[in-house]
């Protein structure tokens, strides 16, 4: 594997550990955090990436196709204006002004950017009789000076000249002279393409050179109609326009401001199109611990489409890594009816997996033998098993759908505090799932609805399920429920209160937990699973120290709790020579005296060396007499080199990590002499 | 000639004399109100000099802005094309003048030698064009062959882009002893940007003088002639039809009355006048077509009226009684940009049919209010952001020392002493409240800290639930210390709503901020908060 340190294209380098080289250090391995799956096939893990890679990309293509949606009204708006922005000009101006369209994602996300440019490029391949569209892109880095900013702008379009006759570098235009795209703007065939420059990251770019940029681009823009898009990630464009640009450069601009459409509305419109739509199967189905968690890091950090997909395909990562069983989500594996030992272990946990305590089940004794008898019999099970999932989890979203129409209904009549319960997809999640209640009480609700929104309820209620495709709407309750709507039209005063129960009923008989509905509910749904958090949005300095304090617990996902046991000064033996110096650093002061710090550090390390002496003894006996003389005084050099080594390092090391600052040199500043380093972190819990 | 620009006849005339009579080698044009009409102006004086018929005037001109030539290279390469009135071909590589066999662009010496090249050029050219009938003559004014005049526009950019060059600029004519004239056109007047040493010669000034009322009336409605003759036909009445000159020229008296006091370059007046002026005629227009649709229905030959008639004295009194509170309100939303012409025109239309209404009935158009601040979509914001927004207000307006009154937690809460109001100063100017004075720069762990301090008081029930932090304030701590805090304190920074006061690649020490919205923002993101501002602030309104 090499690995490319030079390449500035990539954001993350990984460098894969080959070995200690020093491998006498008496460090003993630390346990990686790793999730130990007993019983699993031979290539199980092989399976879950396959099973991975199909709901994922499952679960992205929808909610592209969702995104797309709610992107058109805004690109269709984008693109109506960038078609008639240079014939659609007011009369009697001063001077011809250089259209600018701002693009204001509060996310700053390139979702946006990506679908708006694939629908343009889309429009200039597509009709011949409308005039092309040319779109050129410019990043901050494009553009650090003006010279390049120029240079970048005008090579984007003539370099897209297949053909271009050859230029002489010293004796034609420079490249940075905007006659050059004029010259090649002149040559094209009419109708000539109208330009438009989208400038991704606007906030990044350097405002003198924007500036100049403008004013350079105004001058000829009745010779050469440029558009410039702007992507911006303030909630005002107008202001900070205001703000970063001189009134004499706003003065050649005629600005029109576009805003993609983002906020809470956005989010629970996604999710609940791509979660909860009885029409489309999922392989995997968040549960209320995500959604929620989905949902504040969505409207508390980030409120942006990309991380929402990143949260949702770490989730999707972690579910098929940690549940071993989720090699079964897409398709059920073929075994031969003698399995192997593996096979046989994987089995069985399914087996006891499927029989896990169920009191409803009665017949379970004879299913058990059954199941147990033939491998064949069992994964019919997990086929049977995920053909439940799919009839239960399509019903629970109809419910879901029905519950969303009930609450706007009720929006207006009962207060937002009551209904919150069963806003957005994770509150009703979270209410199905874990509260017994449910949607108890939302009879109530609707039964004081008035005649006529009660009416209309019933009417969209019919609509939705009439709309339903096909093989939904047979599923008999539903049937049946299209003729009670039906049979309740209309209603009189006195129907109200039935309808409201029947609502009810009818609603809670839809809105089962997903756990009920097979005991291999776990392969496809992800329950009260927990996200971790940290992946996406670590606490950078408490996990630097967690790392540096408690290491093993660290590394090992915090759950080995016999380390508390043992007593400090063993406990500090045992730790890595960074985490011995920074337990030193915790107990000093604001200043610490390098000497006294080195001091602890060589104590330690004598009883770590002590101890080590002790355990090879025992092990080797009295085999080896003791060294004796000049050879115990080099021993005795080499070993207090190699502490102070170690002591360099492990200071080095804290220095990287930014926990020490220096004093000054003696010298003139009249500071403390270098002995001395200061903390930087105080106030760390031991 | 005079016509192409009224209002600017003075400075037309004294470049016209000066340039045909031998220009001096250096001439140094100030307007401070609008150096891009004085440059206009000059060009077209020069451009309509060379290609007068005389004879005698021979003038070739290039015309070059000291913003758009980024390097001396393209300066170069403008100038010599534009004398040698080369036009630059794409299917030609895009080749400078006399590029095949020389460059003349890649330091001083060789412009100067291109400059020479390029005058025995235009001196052949000239030889060879009128070669057949007055040859001789030609020949005999070969000596005195054709004046080069360069014109530098937004000069004043010459100094940062480019500053080796305005000695040589200015010298020109010394340095390749040609007969040649620069002349430089800027809004800063000449001592500002003369190099030191006395190394340039003393230009001839050319002070162009703000226009007067006078002039400018002429010239915003010589406007009105040039759209009305390229627009529509006259048959259709349009806002520019030419029987509406009258009511514009009084329109235009009306709006420089109120504007002018504020403002006087000739191209934002035209610019609001552009906005203002469709409105204010749609209801002569509407009008217009009301009448000639009951026409119709009454007399079929009543199409030899139909054209438009300018309004009568009554109506022209009405609509500017009516619109002339508008003029201010557009004056202070189109200035300063915060809306562009196009889109105040079609938001300000006056209602449909407004002549049609008894006199009692329509009322003046609104006077322009206090202009708020455009929030945006700033609600939109995640609520960590909202929060950081709040810390920072807080962290700007409250003087550091109160911050442990303000926001430690005592053993008795409530009581969180302000700085004791003292009654109005007896002696001296009383002292501006901070938010008056405008935002002090904090630095980021001060901005951490607050934010914990809000956090823990108004944030903790909103939080997922995490049995694993025990200790009071700890789950605090935790988020405070999150990346995405920091991430979120770099993007608003990056949208200006929090100001960066040091410089970014400064590592050591915590970076300094200030904060950016105002104490409006501030106190509408705080009540979508929960947040008590007035109670968190030192010293409030």
């Amino acid at each position: 594997m090499s690995i490319d340190l030079e390449d500035i294209q990539q954001t993350v380098i990984y460098i894969p550990y080959d070995g200690d080289e020093d491998v006498d250090a008496p460090e003993p391995p630390l346990a990686l955090p790793s999730v130990p799956i007993e019983a699993d096939l031979g290539n199980g893990p092989q399976m879950r990436f396959e099973a991975y890679k199909a709901a994922w990309t499952q679960c992205l293509e929808r909610v592209k196709v969702i995104v797309a949606e709610l992107y058109s009204p805004v690109v269709s708006d984008v693109m109506d204006r960038l078609d008639n922005v240079h014939s659609d000009v007011l009369p009697g101006l001063p001077f011809p002004e250089l259209p600018v369209l701002t693009i204001t994602d509060l996310s700053s996300g390139s979702l946006f950017l990506e679908y708006l440019g694939a629908q343009l490029e889309l429009e200039s391949d597509g009709e011949d009789d409308v005039a092309p569209m040319i779109v050129h892109h410019l990043y901050p880095n494009d553009c650090l000076n003006i010279t390049s900013a120029m240079k970048n702008l005008i090579s984007g379009f003539v370099d897209r000249d297949k053909v271009a006759p050859r230029r002489r570098p010293a004796a034609s235009v420079a490249p940075y002279d905007l006659g050059l795209l004029q010259a090649w703007y002149d040559a094209i065939d009419i109708p000539r393409p109208s330009l438009a420059v989208l400038l991704h990251e606007f906030e990044q770019f350097d405002a003198n050179v924007v500036q100049d940029m403008l004013y350079i681009c105004s001058l000829q823009v009745a010779r050469l109609p440029l558009t410039f898009i702007l992507s911006l990630s303030t909630p005002s464009p107008s202001s900070y326009l205001q703000a970063s640009l001189a009134r004499a450069t706003l003065a050649l601009l005629r600005v029109y401001h576009f805003a993609v459409p983002s906020g809470p509305e956005v989010l629970h419109t996604v999710l609940l199109k791509t979660f909860f739509d009885p029409t489309v199967d999922l392989l995997l189905l968040p549960g209320p611990a995500l959604l929620e968690f989905i949902e504040n890091h969505y409207l508390t950090h980030a409120p942006s489409l990309g991380a929402l997909l990143t949260v949702l395909q770490v989730a999707h990562l972690k579910h098929y890594s940690t549940e071993p069983l989720s090699l079964l989500a897409h398709a059920t594996p073929r075994l031969a009816p003698s399995p192997t030992p593996a096979e046989l272990h994987f089995l069985e946990a399914l087996l006891a997996r499927l029989h896990s305590p169920d009191p409803s089940a009665t017949k379970t004794p004879l299913v058990w033998s059954a199941h147990a008898k033939s491998v064949s019999v069992l994964l019919q099970a997990v086929d049977a098993a995920r053909e439940e999932f799919a009839r239960h989890a399509r019903r629970t979203k109809l419910g879901f759908q029905l519950l969303t129409l009930v609450v706007a209904a009720l929006r207006g009549s009962a207060s937002d505090k009551t209904l919150a319960r069963w806003t957005g997809p994770a509150a009703v999640s979270r209410a199905l799932d874990v509260d017994s209640d449910g949607i108890r009480g939302i009879g109530n609700l609707i039964r004081k609805l008035s005649t006529a929104t009660l009416d209309a309820l019933l009417g969209t209620l019919h609509v939705y399920l009439r709309d339903l495709p096909h093989e939904i709407r047979t599923v008999e309750a539903e049937s049946t429920a299209r003729s009670q709507i039906v049979s309740y039209r209309n209603p009189s005063g006195e129907l109200r209160g039935e309808i409201a129960e029947w609502l009810e009923g009818y609603l809670a008989d839809l809105l089962q937990p997903l756990e009920d509905s097979t005991p291999l509910w776990g392969v496809w749904y992800t329950g009260l699973t927990l996200f971790p958090s940290e992946l996406i949005n670590p606490a950078l300095r408490p996990s630097v120290i967690a790392g540096l304090s408690v290491p093993r617990a660290y590394a090992g996902g915090g759950n080995t709790s016999d380390d508390d046991d043992v007593d400090d000064a063993d406990d500090l033996q045992a730790l890595p020579d960074t985490s011995i110096l920074f337990a030193g650093y915790v107990k000093a002061g604001k200043l610490i005296n390098v000497y006294d710090w080195f001091d602890h550090f060589r104590v330690v390390l004598e009883g770590q060396r002590a101890a080590a002496k002790t355990a090879q003894g025992s092990a080797k006996g009295k085999a080896k007499a003791t060294p004796k003389g000049k050879k115990v005084t080099e021993d005795e050099e080499r070993w207090k080199l190699a502490v102070q080594a170690r002591f360099v390092r492990a200071l080095h090391e804290l220095d990287y990590l930014g926990f020490i600052k220096h004093t000054s040199r003696g010298g003139g500043g009249g500071g403390r002499k270098g002995e001395y380093v200061l903390r930087t972190v105080l106030g760390v819990l031991e | 000639m005079n016509l192409a620009h009224p209002g600017y006849e003075q400075l037309l005339a004294e470049i016209s004399a000066l340039v045909s009579a031998h220009a001096p080698p250096f001439i140094y044009v100030n307007d401070p109100v609008s150096p891009r009409n004085a440059a206009l102006v000059v060009n077209s004086a020069i451009s309509s000099l060379a290609q007068s018929s005389d004879a005698l005037l021979r003038i070739n001109h290039a015309q070059v802005n000291a913003v758009a030539c980024l390097a001396p290279r393209m300066l170069y390469d403008t100038v010599l094309n534009q004398l040698a009135k080369w036009e630059v071909k794409w299917e030609a590589g895009c080749a400078n003048w006399g590029g095949d066999d020389q460059r003349w662009n890649d330091n001083l010496d060789g412009f100067l030698h291109g400059l020479t090249a390029v005058h025995s050029f235009i001196r052949r050219a000239d030889a060879a064009g009128p070669s057949k009938g007055k040859a001789k003559q030609a020949d005999e004014d070969l000596e005195d062959s054709g004046q080069l005049v360069i014109v530098v526009e937004r000069a004043e950019r010459l100094q940062d882009q480019m500053p080796d060059l305005i000695v040589p600029l200015a010298r020109l004519a010394e340095l390749t002893k040609l007969d040649l004239s620069v002349i430089f056109v800027s809004d800063l007047p000449w001592e500002d940007m003369r190099p030191p040493f006395g190394a340039c010669p003393d230009p001839y000034y050319v002070d162009v003088l703000p226009l007067s009322k006078d002039a400018l009336l002429r010239r915003l409605s010589s406007v009105f002639e040039a759209v009305s003759s390229q627009s529509l036909p006259a048959a259709i009445a349009g806002p520019y039809h030419p029987s509406l000159l009258r009511l514009y020229q009084q329109f235009l008296s009306v709006l420089l009355d109120s504007c002018s006091l504020y403002l006087q370059d000739p191209n934002e007046l035209q610019y609001i006048a552009a906005a203002r002026w469709p409105g204010f005629v749609q209801p002569v227009l509407d009008d217009h077509n009301h009448g000639r649709q009951h026409g119709d229905d009454v007399d079929m030959d009543a199409d030899d009226d139909a054209s438009l008639k300018p309004p009568t004295e009554d109506v022209r009194m009405r609509l500017i009684r009516i619109f002339k509170p508008s003029f201010q309100a557009a004056l202070q939303t189109l200035y300063p940009r915060f809306d562009h012409a196009a889109n105040w025109a079609a938001m300000n239309y006056p209602e449909a049919e407004l002549l049609l209404k008894p006199a009692s009935e329509t009322h003046p158009l609104p006077e322009a209010g206090e202009l708020e601040a455009d929030e945006g979509r700033i609600a939109d914001l995640p609520r960590m952001a909202k929060f950081i927004l709040v810390a920072a207000y807080l962290a700007s307006t409250n003087p550091h020392i109160s911050d442990l009154r303000m926001f430690g937690r005592g053993t008795d809460e409530k009581k969180r002493k302000r700085r004791a109001r003292k009654t109005a100063g007896k002696s001296g100017t009383a002292k501006a409240p901070q938010r008056v004075l405008g935002p002090n720069p904090f630095p980021l762990d001060r901005l951490i800290a607050i934010l914990g301090a809000l956090l823990e008081e108004n944030d903790v029930d909103q939080r997922p639930p995490a049995p694993e932090y025990a200790i009071p304030g700890e789950y605090t701590d935790m988020e405070i210390a999150r990346v995405g805090i920091y991430n979120t304190i770099i993007e608003l920074a990056d949208t200006c709503l929090l100001h960066r006061m040091s410089s970014a690649d400064k590592l050591d020490g915590p970076p300094n901020f200030k904060c950016g919205v105002s104490y409006a923002t501030a106190s509408a993101l705080a009540q979508q908060l929960d947040v008590p501002l007035n109670d968190l602030l030192w010293d409030p309104a």
